[in-house]
């Protein structure tokens, strides 16, 4: 399955405001939604923004990347654009929040 | 011995037999295959499989061979489709995407359509005896039944573990990360109860009458239909006590 497309844009802000190539950008954005429980194929806009507020900063810094909150709030701000894509109907989380409340 | 199996039995079946039922409600009118596969799967073994291969020996006994025989194979048939509803659900919810799992289920489904054949064309006509023909098939049908929970168990925990993690966040209902460690759980011993009865068999012993097997099943019964009741029925009380007031009320 395909990358969202929040990780790819994400991915592709971080190659362009830093000295990070593009195995590198994709590594860090991996390594962020590993920690915080998250899939590159299955987060949403809404989902990035929280790890750019609470995760990412922490991975840049380990990384030598000056002012990685600015950055990651400059990031947040151009998926604003994006069409905010629900999870998936059928990600495991959405099935069992579904299942709970059957009957 | 026998009355708490008898008893622990009917609780499972009731809990198993409900929710499923409620589950395929969901599914016609959500129109979506997880509850469909899931609610298939948990009503055809408790609400049919179970009670059928459990009725079959009372029933041979007052109607007749052929009687007993075609119990066992309506429970026989329902527990592999329900088996097969399983590993449907497991592939579909969480691993859609990979290349392994549909080859993998299509095995398991060939596995346990195989053992459900050989266990059928090997019942004695006298009843209380086993032949080594079933020993071998219910010893099949049991490892691709604990093969099948053990794989939905694994996936409920990582998910769980990716769940806790997103709670940490604030992404995350905490109702509904508990669900994955209650269905795994429940799943898991599933499992391991369906291995611990290979066991019990090669070892010997009558399923239907020895205290270790009736002990097992009675206790693991109940624990599964607790689970089971927990992840899919819970009461007002336990979603509070795992989500707090605001949580328990959306949910």
């Amino acid at each position: 399955m395909a990358d969202s497309e929040a990780f790819v844009r994400v991915c592709e802000k971080l190659e362009q405001e830093t000295d990070f190539d593009r195995l590198e950008a994709r590594g860090t954005v991996r390594l962020a939604l590993k920690e915080s429980g998250l899939e590159p194929r299955s987060i949403t806009p809404a989902q990035m923004k929280v790890v750019l507020e609470k995760v990412l900063p922490a991975e840049l810094a380990t990384r030598g990347v000056a002012e990685g909150e600015a950055l990651c709030r400059r990031i947040a701000a151009s998926l604003s654009g994006l069409a905010s894509e629900a999870e998936g109907g059928d990600s495991p989380d959405a099935v069992f929040a579904r299942l709970g409340g059957a009957g | 011995m026998l009355l708490v199996a008898m008893l622990a039995t009917t609780a499972f079946v009731l809990v198993g037999a409900t929710v499923g039922a409620r589950m395929l409600l969901l599914a016609a009118r959500t129109r979506q295959l997880p509850e469909l596969y899931l609610g298939g799967s948990l009503f055809l073994y408790a609400g049919v499989g179970q009670p059928f291969v459990v009725a079959s020996r009372p029933l041979g006994a007052a109607f007749g061979f052929e009687v007993r025989l075609f119990a066992v194979a309506l429970g026989l048939a329902a527990i592999i489709s329900s088996m097969l509803a399983l590993y449907l659900f497991t592939w579909h919810v969480f691993r859609s995407d990979s290349k392994w799992a549909e080859p993998f289920v299509w095995l398991a489904a060939c596995a346990a359509i195989l053992a459900g054949t050989v266990v059928l064309s090997t019942i004695p006509s006298t009843p209380g005896l086993v032949t080594q023909g079933m020993k071998l098939g219910i010893g099949c049908l049991s490892l691709v039944f604990a093969l099948g929970m053990g794989w939905t168990a694994w996936e409920s925990f990582r998910y769980h573990g990716m769940m806790r993690r997103r709670l940490a966040l604030g992404l995350a209902d905490p109702i509904v990360v508990n669900r994955f460690l209650l269905w795994g759980c429940g799943c898991a011993v599933t499992g391991l109860t369906a291995l611990a009865m290979i066991g019990c068999v090669s070892a010997g012993f009558n399923v239907a009458t020895h205290p270790a097997p009736l002990m097992l099943t009675s206790v693991a019964g109940i624990f599964i239909g607790g689970c089971w009741y927990l992840t899919f029925l819970p009461p007002a009380g336990y979603l509070h006590w795992v989500g707090g007031a605001d949580a328990a009320q959306q949910a």
